[in-house]
Parts: structure tokens; sequence; C-alpha cells
């Protein structure tokens, strides 16, 4: 599993954790009953504190991404991912929106917006 | 047993220095890191643990026994000792102390060790006294992990080494806690090299812990910002620990949660964060 | 203690096979009784001060003391290795001075060959005695000169102590109440002797 921490981001590097997991387990990367990394392991792959990914293992477990089996470790939970899905094309419809209404307000076109949104994707 | 090293009101006089009052409890499964100046007690601190030094108060246990009973001889078959400066006499070589702990600990894996020799590259046949610095260390840390101690006690194991050893030899504590009944307690004097392998970090200054925090809980505690005058006047007098005027304006060690939305954090090292922490009055 | 007894063999190697050569040096040259005398003192002396001196150069002390040995084995091993070195050296005096006699065609006088063995080691005990805690104490220049005196003195107490009383010395030595009244002072010697030291050592720990 390919986790990427850096220094210089805003999060903390236990919500870096999380995020990671998280969006690997909602994009389907991650499948239902999948075994996570013990949190040990984890930390010491990534040269953080174990204390850490602890944290962040902790916090997925109380979102109901995770749960735990004691003394087998972590799975991914079978939460229902569509009501996430769902939760989030509401998100991506909202900021569409404010798109819209921003755009209106510069004058910029339809055409300028998809190669303004083509340039983004090509830089993340 | 939660901790692996319980450090109770230790205090050591000496002509001049005083440890004081020292309490500090190291989680077991941990890697804990002991940083500050160099005479700031840290060598003392761990002589005591190990029962090199005796304290003028206080008591230690280690491994849950205490380090002044009959019984702590046995327990130190399961501590790791790394000690700043080198230990094995001047005409001994490799082989020869490889039959030396073999007589020495129970749990002696020659097989273990003589892995560790080769991977530091260490000569088998010649004598202690014509080994360079660094490997005299890499060899005593060769020692201290072939006899299945589940604690490493280690003072400055990486001073005087180059870059490359520090790296390798801060990997080989990385992997020794991969097994959560393994703790170690390291000091040294060179910040960035616990500050990938460190869970908590104690900082010790002038004889007196100054603190004792989860390491990656201080990126988020505290802060360093760069600011004007101007700026500096916007931000709450509780946020601040302690600034630094210079030339072109402020440099500040704030607490971040204090500080208001809107500032950018400079980046800042464990270095730079523990040489800050020197101003916290505990 | 073996351990310790190993580290102390590898490291004075090239002592003892010195001390080696001077014993057979010792042996060939006129075998006699103020020869061993000295020989006993120096012998166990020169050796403790090494062994010593080695521990604390190589910090060796300290170490030693976070690893699983104990105090009391710490302090003991020293007894050990003198006692070893001093069975070994005496044993190898007797054969050397029995091949040089017999080479020389000189009588061996068998009996005073054992008496001077027993002068060696008796000797040497004593001096082990009063070295080990003398070294255990004070740092090594000064533990050279304190055992340097106190040696000159037993050696030259003795030899006018056997001047006077030589023949009552010899009877003493013949007669059969000689081996129990020796072994038991020794070891009344030696009890001493390692409570002195162990309570030297952990006071050099409460110190440091």
């Amino acid at each position: 599993m390919e986790i990427i921490i850096s220094n210089a981001s805003k999060l903390a590097i236990y919500e870096q954790i999380y995020k990671q997991i998280k969006d690997k387990i909602i994009s389907g990367k991650l499948n239902e009953g999948d075994l996570l990394p013990s949190m040990r392991a984890m930390a010491k792959d990534l040269r953080v504190s174990i204390i850490t990914t602890k944290r962040a293992y902790d916090e997925l477990e109380r979102d109901g991404f995770i749960y735990t089996v004691a003394g087998k470790g972590c799975f991914v939970a079978d939460k229902n991912l569509d009501i996430i899905k769902e939760n989030y094309l509401k998100k991506i419809e909202e900021h569409m929106l404010e798109i819209n209404r921003l755009a209106a307000i510069c004058e910029i076109d339809d055409e300028t917006l998809a190669n303004m949104y083509s340039l983004i994707k090509e830089e993340h | 047993m939660d901790y692996a090293i319980e450090i109770n009101n230790i205090s050591k006089q000496y002509k001049g220095f005083l440890l004081d009052k020292i309490n500090l409890n190291i989680p077991k499964g941990s890697i804990v890191g002991l940083v500050g100046e160099n005479g700031a007690g840290k060598s003392t601190l761990i002589n005591l643990i190990l029962g090199i030094s005796k304290p003028t108060e206080g008591n230690i246990n280690v491994l849950d026994c205490s380090n002044t009973s009959k019984e702590f001889t046995d327990t130190k078959q399961n501590i790791g000792v790394v000690l700043d400066s080198p230990c094995y006499p001047e005409a001994i070589n490799v082989k020869q102390i490889n039959n030396i702990m073999v007589l020495t600990y129970k749990n002696w894996d020659k097989e273990v060790f003589f892995e560790y020799i080769k991977k530091f590259k260490l000569p088998l046949d010649k004598k202690f006294k014509d080994f360079s610095k660094g490997m005299q260390m890499k060899l005593s840390l060769a020692v201290a992990l072939s006899h299945k101690a589940t604690l490493l006690v280690m003072d400055e194991p990486t001073s005087g080494l180059d870059p490359f050893a520090r790296e390798e030899i801060v990997e080989n504590f990385i992997d020794f806690t991969r097994d959560e009944n393994n703790t170690i307690f390291i000091s040294s004097h060179i910040i960035s090299d616990l500050e990938k392998a460190c869970d908590y970090i104690a900082y010790i200054h002038n004889g007196k812990l100054m603190l004792f925090e989860e390491k990656d809980a201080m990126f988020e505690k505290y802060g360093i910002l760069k600011l004007s005058k101007k700026e500096l006047e916007t931000l709450p007098e509780d946020a601040i620990i302690s600034k630094k005027e210079n030339n072109f304006g402020f440099e500040v060690f704030v607490y971040r949660q204090r500080v208001n939305r809107g500032f950018t954090f400079e980046h800042a090292s464990l270095e730079d964060i523990v040489i800050n922490c020197i101003k916290l009055n505990k | 203690m073996k351990a310790l007894l190993l580290k102390d063999v590898y490291t004075l190697k090239f002592n003892i096979i010195i001390l080696g050569f001077m014993l057979a040096l010792f042996a060939v040259m006129n075998p006699g009784i103020e020869i061993a005398i000295n020989y006993g003192l120096l012998m166990v002396s020169i050796m403790a001060i090494n062994s010593f001196s080695h521990d604390e150069k190589s910090k060796w002390n300290n170490y030693s003391i976070a690893l699983p040995y104990g105090d009391n084995k710490l302090v003991l091993s020293k007894y050990a290795l003198a006692l070893a070195l001093i069975v070994a050296g005496s044993i190898a005096h007797f054969v050397i001075s029995l091949i040089s006699l017999t080479i020389r065609g000189i009588d061996i006088n068998l009996e005073l060959r054992y008496i001077e063995v027993a002068i060696v080691v008796i000797f040497s005990i004593i001096a082990t005695t009063i070295s080990i805690p003398i070294f255990t104490k004070t740092s090594n220049e000064k533990g050279i000169s304190i055992l340097a005196i106190m040696m000159s003195i037993i050696a030259v107490a003795f030899s006018a102590f056997a001047e006077k009383f030589g023949n009552e010395i010899i009877e003493f030595l013949s007669g059969k109440y000689f081996i129990p009244i020796t072994i038991f002072a020794l070891a009344i010697l030696f009890v001493i002797s390692f409570n002195i030291s162990m309570y030297l050592f952990k006071q050099r720990n409460k110190i440091s």
C-alpha cells in the first residue's frame, strides 16, 4: 500500500495517513475485509512514531472505515461506500455551483473553464 | 509491565553539578530520545539507569526490577548497552569478543552476531584498538543486538560518526522496535538523528527535565513564525513562548493552537523546536 | 566468571608469555628461597597491575557493570585469575627448576624444591590479597607506588625475619602442621581481602 507523507503539508502526519487510507477505501483500492498493515509496521516503514499511526487508525475506526480484531489486526469495514460517494457527489455539485457563479462574474466561458480544469488535472 | 524504565525522583550530586529530581517513565515498545547539550546530564542519567553510578536520591526500576536489587544482574541479560566511549580491551578482536559474550549472555546468538559483523563490514581478526571510532560503535551495537535484548540503552551511539554510518545505525534501531516488546532509550545531542526514529523526546537541560512529549505531537503543539512588528502585535500574548528580534523582523516561538488563523508557519525541524523549548518554564 | 577470566587471558596473553620467560630464567638460575619470594611477589603484582590498568584504560570498568556479571563475580574474577596464574606458574617453575638442576648435574633436593614452590605460592597469594584491594581503590599510578612500597616492606621484613629465625622456619615448614595452618591462614587472608575489595568496589560506584 502506498502512503506518501510530506513534512511540508499543512496537515498533521496522522491526518495525512488518515486521509490517504480513507481515500483508498472510498475509491475501492482497498476492499472490505482487506487487512491493513499493523500500526507498528506502518510506523516503521514511514519513519513516523507509532503513536501517530495509532492515532490515524483510531480515527479511521471511530469514523467507521475500519475495525479491529484483537490479535489479528485492522480490517477495512464494509461500510456502505455508496453513501459516502453520494456525499462526495453532493460536495462536487456544490463546488460546481460556486465555480459557475464566479465564472459568470468574471465572464469566463465554458471552453476556458474546461482548459483550466485540464491544466489542473495535469499538474496533479 | 507498561514501562521499560521507571525513573523515580532521581537526583545525583557531583561537585558543581546537580541532576535534579528527574521523573521519567519510558513506555515499553517505544523509542525515547534523550536530548540536551553536552554536560546537561544525559550520560549521568544513563549511568544511573544501568547501575554504573548510584543516585544521591531516588530509585530506578528497569524491566520491572529495581536496579539496586540482586535480581538486577539477571535483568541485564535482557538489556543491550552501547556507551559513548569504546569499551573493549585494546588487544581483543571480534572473534574473541564472541567467545567472551557466549559465556556472558545466556541468549547469545552467534549467528546473529556474525551477521551484524558482516553487515557492518567489521574485520574479524583486527585488534579493537585498530578500529576507527565508527567501527567501534558498530561493534558495540552488534553486541547489543545479538543477545535477544528487549531493551537497548544507548549513550550517544552516533556521535563522531559520518552521516552514512549514522543513517545505517538509526535504521537498525527502527528495525529493532518492529517487535512491540522491544524498547530503546537513546541519548544524543544530534537531534536530527532522533527525528526519524523516536516516538517520544525527553529534553534535559542543566540537570533538569524540561519536557517529555510525543515527538509528532511536538510539531502540532509548537511552531515558529517569522513576523514583522505589526504582525507581532496582532498575535495573542498567551500564544508566544519566546521571541527573537533581528534586523528583518521577529522570529517567534509559539503554541500553534493559540495562534489566530491566517499565519503561515515556518517549516521547523525537531532541532529547531527543541532548541526553542529551552525557553519553556516548567 | 569464565567470560571475565577469558577476557583477562586474551588481554594479558603477551604479558603472560613474557612472565613465562622470566620464570624460566629464574628457574634456570640458582633457584633459591629469596628468588622464590621475590618472584612470587613480583609475578602476581605485575599481573594485577596489568589487568587492572587494561580495564581502566579501555573503560571496561564501567561497561562491565552494565553486563550481567554482578559485583561479586567482577571482583572475584581477579582473584581467580591470580590463582590460576599462581598455580600454572608454580608448576612450571617446579618443573623447569628440576630440569635445569638435572641438566647441570646438581643434586635436586626435592624437599627444598617443594619448600620453594610453597614459598612462591604463599607469597604470591599474599601479594594478591594485598594488591587487588589496592588496585580496586586507587588509580594506577598511585596503586603501583603503594604496592611497590608494601611489597618492598614485606620482602625486607621477611628476609630479616628469615635470617633471624631461619632454623625455626625450616622446622615449621617440614612439620606436619605446616599445610593446614598455612591454608587456614591464607583462607582468612583471602576472605578479609575479598571483603575489602568488595567494599571498595561498591564505594567506587557510589562516587562515580
